[in-house]
């Protein structure tokens, strides 16, 4: 899980992970390592999650971080534009050392409706680079088991 | 006096040291603290196991140690801070620190004691003020918005009303021509009111109804705006009907009263609009599992194909200004996503006419995320 600081990249596994949802905005330090077993067309897949602290002007990603990972979710929140922008800068920088590895774009906090604030010319560039842009809430767990279950057939079928 | 040995001091520290075998699994350098057994590794034993398999973090860490340790021999690795969810499902704060020692790869573990957690503290803090921050500028860059809206709405109807006042002052006016002015300015006078409604509703923070009691009931305020709206469409030769699909009598709904009115007012308003004579508009309410549906179908013009994506974006017509200044959808819109709710409109396949639809949550199921 990639993205800037609070855009729920945390509450989006605890909610894979847990199926729990909580308010409080606690950010992760360093990296939060999570694990589940999924189906996927029979087979059990175990997911070991890297939820990387987000980046700001306090903390920056370690590329050690993203060592051996096999996909992962470029997480934006739907009401921070702002995020997006940070989100393309980190795939620029992720890219340069993996760009081969299959991700997807999580737009989370889509319960927020009214405080929407997204640009979408922005999210075009996004979406143009990613295999798909999946509409998510850790709150409601809306799009968040598809979201994995898309990410870990992408993974599969990516393998040679 | 005899010296403290290295395995006490570890264990007052807390702390697991380990040295890899020539296998790549690990040993533990003198006791392991209890907390690492609640990983799967045993404290006691003294056989090499697979520290990656039970610590998933030491996955990366230790191709990254590999390789910097190839580059730098004498370097400490620092892993910085990790977290991991233990077998008894306690997540656990830790650090590791690793190091070649007689060419050997000497790994330390360390768990961040709570009280010692003074960098997620500080994080933490300064990350919600820059949350703080951010939403500050969002508010006054909305604000900002807001105010020049509203004054560049109110330039237009308020220099009518001059316009017509000053011919009146200047009495350069028949008396017919003074009451079409006087007329004129009613009509202003009812956008300005529009204007503000809808600002007023766009700005207004939360008015939600927070009991059942005070939640409007959405069959009365249909039927109020069927019998407002009936004598105009009779006027206009336009039939309008009413028709009520739940049986029951009262059915409470996450809005409020007067914006709910409001909606009704607009939807009607703007069916009449675009009606012929000898046409039929029907107003109806509908329900389904957790929600209410009111349709408005009119057999009037249609939607243009152009006008449609934006039909509820601010100052969007349908294409007929007659007293119409793009609002009113507009402001429809925003009071239903406030309520949750939602709107949408469409051309009708069944004959001529649009359908415009919005859903509301019934109160009694009014979900927590409200």
């Amino acid at each position: 899980m990639i993205g800037a600081y609070a855009v729920g990249k945390t509450s989006l596994v605890d909610q894979f992970v847990l199926s729990i949802y909580s308010d409080a905005y606690h950010t992760t330090v360093g990296v939060k390592i999570d694990k589940k077993v999924l189906q996927v067309n029979d087979t059990e897949l175990t997911c070991v999650i890297w939820d990387i602290a987000g980046e700001d002007e306090f903390y920056t990603v370690s590329n050690s971080y993203l060592r051996g990972m096999a996909g992962f979710f470029l997480v934006v929140d739907s009401t921070r534009n702002v995020t997006v922008k940070i989100a393309l800068s980190l795939l620029d920088r992720i890219q340069e050392t993996y760009p081969n590895i299959p991700f997807i774009v999580l737009l989370n906090k889509t319960d927020l409706v009214a405080d929407r604030d997204i640009n979408n010319a922005d999210l075009a560039l996004l979406k143009e680079r990613a295999i798909d842009v999946i509409e998510t809430s850790a709150k409601t767990g809306i799009g968040v088991e598809h979201a994995f279950q898309d990410l870990a057939n992408s993974i599969i079928s990516s393998r040679p | 006096m005899t010296k403290p040995n290295l395995e006490s001091i570890n264990l007052q520290l807390d702390t697991a040291n380990l040295v890899q075998t020539s296998d790549g699994r690990f040993t533990a350098i003198g006791a392991l603290p209890a907390w690492l057994s609640d990983f799967g590794c045993s404290a006691q034993s003294e056989e090499p196991f697979q520290l990656e398999s039970h610590l998933l973090f030491f996955d990366t860490y230790l191709l990254e140690v590999r390789d910097r340790l190839l580059r730098e021999p004498d370097a400490v690795i620092s892993s910085g801070p990790w977290s991991e969810t233990d077998n008894t499902g306690l997540v656990r704060n830790l650090s590791a620190l690793a190091l070649q020692v007689d060419g050997q790869l000497v790994i330390q573990i360390k768990l961040i004691p709570r009280k010692q957690q003074y960098q997620q503290a500080i994080f933490q803090q300064a990350r919600n003020y820059s949350l703080k921050f951010e939403q500050l500028v969002r508010e006054r860059e909305h604000k900002e918005i807001l105010l020049h809206t509203i004054i560049h709405d109110l330039a237009g109807p308020l220099t009518s009303i001059h316009g017509v006042l000053e011919l009146m002052e200047r009495g350069r006016t028949s008396s017919q021509l003074t009451t079409i002015g006087l007329e004129q300015c009613q009509v202003q006078k009812r956008m300005i009111g529009t204007i503000l409604d809808t600002f007023v509703s766009l700005d207004s923070s939360n008015a939600l109804p927070g009991s059942r009691s005070e939640a409007p009931d959405v069959i009365f305020s249909a039927q109020q705006a069927y019998a407002k709206f009936q004598p105009a469409f009779e006027n206009k030769k336009v039939t309008l009907r009413l028709s009520l699909e739940p049986h029951e009598q009262l059915i409470k709904v996450v809005a409020e009263e007067d914006l709910l009115e409001r909606v009704f007012a607009n939807l009607l308003e703007n069916a009449l609009r675009h009606s012929d004579e000898g046409s039929t508009t029907e107003l109806k309410v509908e329900l389904s599992a957790d929600r209410v549906v009111v349709s408005v179908l009119d057999e009037g013009t249609g939607i243009s194909s152009n006008v449609i994506a934006s039909l509820f974006d601010r100052y969007t017509s349908s294409g007929d200004n007659a007293g119409n200044i793009g609002l009113g959808l507009y402001f429809c819109k925003i009071v239903l996503e406030r309520w949750k709710g939602s709107l949408k409109c469409e051309n009708r396949t069944d004959t001529k006419g649009s359908l415009f639809q919005f859903e509301l949550l019934r109160f009694d199921s009014k979900s927590e995320s409200i």
